[in-house]
């Protein structure tokens, strides 16, 4: 927090680890979709014969599907427009947003007469792929003619990326502005991999805290800054080494890439957008036909409160509105939802809801072939209070949780029932009051038959619900060290009983006695 | 052997591995319906999609729908939603069972419920107004007990009246006419009798070598393999002692080639019966009563009807709507018959052609159940099968594969080249890996894939075999998971915690036997001491007296009597 940052409220606890990275987007979309009363389907498709994982919300007739945070009411026109930057740049052009002037050369074009445009067109320039995506292969701020043939000599030899554009570059602060509709619905920009010094610790440990912290955040945690050769070269031009430990205050960049997989921090700044730069970003979505949203990628000049668009972006990762690392989140779910489903807008109280749905039982499934298409659960209506109990005596191992998942599930209760390492279960239910009431009930005075309930202990639980009533099993290595413990005790005990059995057989006094036993039956035959 | 079985080739066990009871039924009619390419889709409980009557508390992988392209069909377990409901409601309910069999002339046991207030002459005038043979049962009662059969004349039906309203005390009983013949379940649609079973009480056949212990025990594993008898083994109990007993026999008598040896009177599959496929065995006269029957009832075009016959005499006993059709498809003797197939055939007569090239894959079945269950989910749609022509391939990898995921890497690279099959670590060390696919090229790449490795591997040899098995239309990493490792364990604690007990009686009755044993010999070698002091005693006294002077002064006379006596 140290940072200033705010996520959403109705978020927190809300997302199952199997929705982290890049799957977010579609998680959070469908989640607030679903809690505002609308039906949520998953389902596969195959593109170029590989499974990817949609989903659809509907309400009565109307469906949409979505793919990422796309729904289906944009055109594939536009999503074709908004994948050739060429013709994105022609209908932005056209309508009168700022872009970078240039020009895209196709494969049959010689450098020579590339660099030869350069000159027309003025330095400083940008050379970037046609179609390339994920900033690979941008080469920005080339200032002379040399550096332009090096760049050329990278981008269409080493890369082969052969299709290229050079268009000036224009200084300023690089901005993915999202729109829906006629709204602007986040903006984020995003600062190179950095630690801030304490005084204290060396880069090393900096770095190692940061990724700690990076780890809690849904949308980076498997985005680590890693210490690669490009990382160290980096800071030793600037004077440090790993163990080098900056003065309390200093914040050091650690790279020049500021992308988000290469360690960078997302930073919310919707709330400092001017109206003209909002404007231009809505104006831009509008310029392309049968767009309705997207991310518009812009450089702002701030000081002169003017930007250039460079492209849009149809099908974008909307994560880092609600994950930043700095500034506050902006819930581009709910944006989009508004959009799609106006009518579901009065139902945005639903939004504090205590519910959210399983994720991994859903992917897993539809991305291995086995499943097409799978259903979730109407989100219940209200939000119920949640309860939590804790259970002790003989309760595990016994077909207690089977048993209590029957009864929730009959009584329309959400929640789950877990195995704790000492031996007890924790239930957590929400639920109709009455059937809340019935359900308490049941745990204080009824059990399965093997168990044996010695104390409950009931009281109210804080966390979001998942849909459902899930028997979450507890993780343990294979096979479970207590019980392979538990076997090696039984299996010793087994050798040492057999071995005095086998003592006793051969023992002499069981020997001994055998006349005797002979003599006795005599005995016990005359008698 | 005699009792050999037949089974269907595309439900082997494999197929249905882990399915069991009612979720068997429904599995088995589901898969036959997605291989012919019908959609299906899994409902959970709190799903209302269709008011089909369900039966029990839990629904999930029980409840389904098959789609073709203009229509649903719901079915629960076995029925499906062409049986009306109002039948399903008929034939649970015995009395209005028999209006309708009555006004169609459907031959049943007649019979009458008497509640505990009636009077015992009040059932015996009835019972006598019947006709003998009668049978006299409780109304509540369960696995036979005081079920009085053969009631030949009114002194016998006396007997049983008091006998099971009295001394058992079951008030509420049923008195109804006795019908001596086999029972048979027939599975009846439209107006076809597609397969019939009947039960046959636990037993053993004697091959001249093992004793009844060991036959019980090859029995019991035949019964493992059964994917319908694998929970109902034969429990060697008080009962299996008295009627081997009654033979004269032990458990380690070894009975004579080809001997039945009958270990149970009731002929419960539960209890360890076995069910034999009858379906040639029915008479003309047989299957009428069985079709009858179902034409009886309105709304009934599919049903299990159980039945009594001596061949010559039958009549009806039940009316299943909802039958489990398990033991039609895994008789323990005789051929298999496809009930699930018929029952396609007649909710979508246009797909009869499309069973040549139905799909040899199946689903993982068991997946489904959790997501289901928990309420996680509403509905699972399955993915369609793979059609028309597969190859498949099973590969063994041999050399360091295992816990270097390897398994995982293999998952990856089959979703790439969109092959369905499996994985798993095999005990020796290696991996099996089985995958399916329409290009036998894509599988001669992913041999390579397996031949390659990673980084991590150090693949020896990759074994290649043609699969002519049934696949599964995902792709897993099967079993050795960590819940049946645990399983496996706690069964094996389980075992071993038995023996020990086992153990410990059986030293706890060898030291009583101890304890006892010197106690006698204490008790013997003081009588033995007692003894030697009268003998020491008596030698004294015998001595004495050989001293004595008289004794020495008659010794010649001794001698001369002693002669005489010789001669």
């Amino acid at each position: 927090m140290g940072d200033g940052k705010k996520w959403l409220q109705h978020l927190e606890n809300a997302v199952p680890k199997e929705a982290y990275g890049y799957k977010l987007c579609m998680y959070t979309i469908a989640l607030e979709g679903w809690r505002r009363g609308l039906d949520l389907k998953f389902f596969n498709i195959y593109i170029e014969n590989k499974v990817t994982v949609r989903f659809s919300l509907g309400s009565g007739d109307k469906e949409f599907k979505f793919a990422v945070s796309r729904g289906s009411i944009v055109t594939s026109e536009a999503i074709r427009i908004c994948v050739d930057k060429t013709r994105t740049k022609d209908y932005l052009f056209k309508a009168g947003v700022s872009v970078p002037q240039g020009k895209n050369f196709t494969e049959e074009t010689s450098d020579e007469t590339i660099v030869n445009y350069s000159q027309t067109l003025g330095f400083p320039l940008v050379l970037k792929p046609s179609d390339g995506g994920m900033g690979k292969g941008v080469i920005p701020n080339i200032k002379n003619e040399s550096e332009m043939k090096e760049a050329l000599q990278y981008v269409r030899g080493d890369l082969n990326y052969k299709e290229v554009i050079v268009e000036q570059y224009v200084k300023g602060d690089d901005f993915r502005i999202y729109v829906v509709g006629d709204r602007v619905a986040g903006a984020v920009t995003r600062i190179p991999a950095n630690i801030l010094g304490n005084g204290k610790n060396t880069i090393n440990e900096l770095i190692k805290f940061k990724n700690i912290e990076r780890k809690k955040n849904p949308y980076l945690y498997s985005r680590l800054i890693k210490k690669d050769r490009e990382l160290l070269n980096f800071i030793k031009a600037a004077g440090y080494t790993l163990d080098s430990v900056p003065e309390e205050g200093k914040r050091i960049f650690l790279r020049e890439k500021s992308n988000v997989s290469a360690g960078g921090d997302p930073v919310e700044i919707t709330e400092e957008l001017t109206p003209e730069i909002k404007n231009m970003a809505i104006n831009a979505i509008k310029a392309v036909p049968g767009l309705v949203q997207g991310a518009v990628d812009m450089v702002v000049d701030k000081k002169n409160n003017t930007g250039v668009v460079l492209e849009i972006n149809s099908k974008a990762q909307i994560a880092a509105h609600l994950y930043p690392e700095k500034g506050n989140a902006q819930d581009v779910p709910a944006a989009i939802i508004d959009y799609y489903f106006p009518e579901t807008i009065d139902n945005q109280g639903k939004k504090l809801s205590n519910y959210y749905f399983d994720f991994k039982s859903i992917l897993s499934p539809l991305s291995n072939g086995l499943m097409k298409e799978v259903k979730v659960p109407p989100a219940p209506k209200y939000n119920y209070p949640v309860k939590k109990y804790i259970i002790s005596g003989k309760v595990q191992g016994v077909g207690y949780r089977k048993w209590l998942q029957k009864k929730a599930l009959s009584l329309k209760i959400n929640g789950y029932v877990k195995n704790l390492k000492n031996g007890k279960v924790v239930i957590f239910a929400a639920g109709r009051k009455e059937n809340i009431h019935t359900f308490t009930d049941i745990i204080n005075n009824q059990s399965p038959k093997k168990a044996k309930v010695r104390k409950v202990k009931e009281s109210d639980g804080n966390k979001p619900v998942k849909v459902g009533f899930e028997i979450i099993q507890t993780e343990e290595k294979p096979g479970g060290k207590w019980i392979s413990k538990e076997n090696e005790m039984l299996r010793k005990e087994l050798e040492q009983t057999q071995k005095k059995y086998e003592n006793m057989k051969n023992s002499n006094s069981w020997r001994y006695t055998v006349p005797v036993r002979k003599v006795a039956d005599l005995l016990k035959g005359r008698k | 052997m005699k009792n050999i079985s037949v089974w269907l080739p595309h439900l082997n066990r494999e197929v249905v591995k882990g399915v069991r009871g009612f979720k068997l039924c429904a599995y088995l009619i589901a898969l036959e319906g997605w291989r012919r390419g019908l959609t299906l889709t899994w409902y959970s409980n709190s799903n209302n999609v269709n008011n089909i009557k369900k039966l029990g508390n839990s629904y999930n992988g029980k409840f389904f729908s098959l789609s073709s392209k203009d229509r649903t069909h719901y079915f629960f377990r076995s029925r499906g939603d062409l049986v009306t409901n109002e039948a399903v409601d008929i034939t649970r309910n015995k009395e209005e069972t028999k209006k309708w069999l009555k006004k169609s002339n459907v031959p049943f046991p007649e019979g009458k419920r008497f509640e505990a207030p009636v009077s015992d002459e009040e059932i015996i005038e009835y019972g006598t107004s019947l006709g003998f043979p009668l049978v006299v049962k409780p109304t509540s009662g369960s696995l036979g007990q005081g079920v009085m059969t053969n009631l030949n004349d009114e002194a016998a039906l006396r007997e049983a009246v008091l006998y099971v309203r009295s001394e058992l005390n079951f008030k509420d009983i049923i008195v109804e006419q006795f019908i001596c013949g086999e029972d048979y379940r027939v599975y009846v649609i439209g107006d076809k009798v597609v397969g019939a079973v009947k039960r046959k009480s636990a037993n053993v056949v004697g091959d001249g070598k093992n004793t009844i212990r060991e036959l019980i025990a090859k029995k019991n594993r035949r019964r493992k393999k059964n994917p319908y008898l694998y929970t109902r083994l034969i429990n060697v109990d008080k009962e299996v002692d008295s009627m081997i007993q009654k033979l004269n026999y032990t458990m380690e008598s070894i009975p004579k080639k080809d001997e039945i040896i009958f270990l149970k009177g009731k002929s419960n599959l539960s209890s360890g019966g076995d069910s034999v496929d009858a379906t040639d065995e029915l008479t003309e006269e047989m299957k009428q009563v069985a079709i009858n029957s179902l034409k009886a009832v309105p709304g009934l075009p599919h049903a299990g009807v159980d039945i009594i016959s001596d061949k010559t005499n039958t009549v009806l006993i039940e009316i299943n709507p909802t039958a489990i059709v398990g033991s039609h498809i895994y008789p323990m003797e005789g051929k298999a018959r496809d009930i699930p197939s018929a029952i396609i055939d007649y909710y979508f007569p246009e797909t009869i052609n499309d069973q040549n090239q139905k799909s040899r894959m199946y689903f993982n079945f068991k997946s489904i159940q959790e997501p289901l269950a928990s309420g996680i989910t509403s509905e699972i749609k399955i993915a369609p099968p793979a059609k028309g022509d597969l190859s498949a391939k099973k590969y063994t990898i041999i050399g360091e594969v295992q816990g270097v995921g390897f398994r995982q890497y293999i998952r990856r690279k089959a979703f790439e080249f969109s092959l369905s099959g499996w994985v798993k670590n095999t005990e020796d060390g290696s991996i099996e890996v089985v995958v399916c696919g329409k290009e036998s090229l894509d599988l001669d790449r992913f041999k390579l894939i397996c031949v390659e490795g990673t980084e991590r591997t150090n693949v020896k040899e990759v074994r290649e075999e043609p699969w002519p098995e049934m696949v599964m239309s995902s792709f897993e990493i099967l079993d050795d998971s960590e819940k049946n490792q645990k399983k496996k364990n706690h069964k094996e604690i389980e075992e071993y915690k038995k023996e020990i007990e086992n153990l410990k009686t059986q030293l706890n009755e060898r030291n009583d036997i101890i304890v006892a044993n010197k106690q006698q010999l204490e008790e013997i070698s003081n009588l033995n001491l007692e003894i030697k002091q009268e003998k020491v005693k008596a030698e004294k006294e015998l001595n004495k007296i050989k001293n004595s002077r008289i004794w020495r002064y008659t010794q010649p006379v001794r001698d001369i009597l002693t002669s005489k006596n010789k001669n």
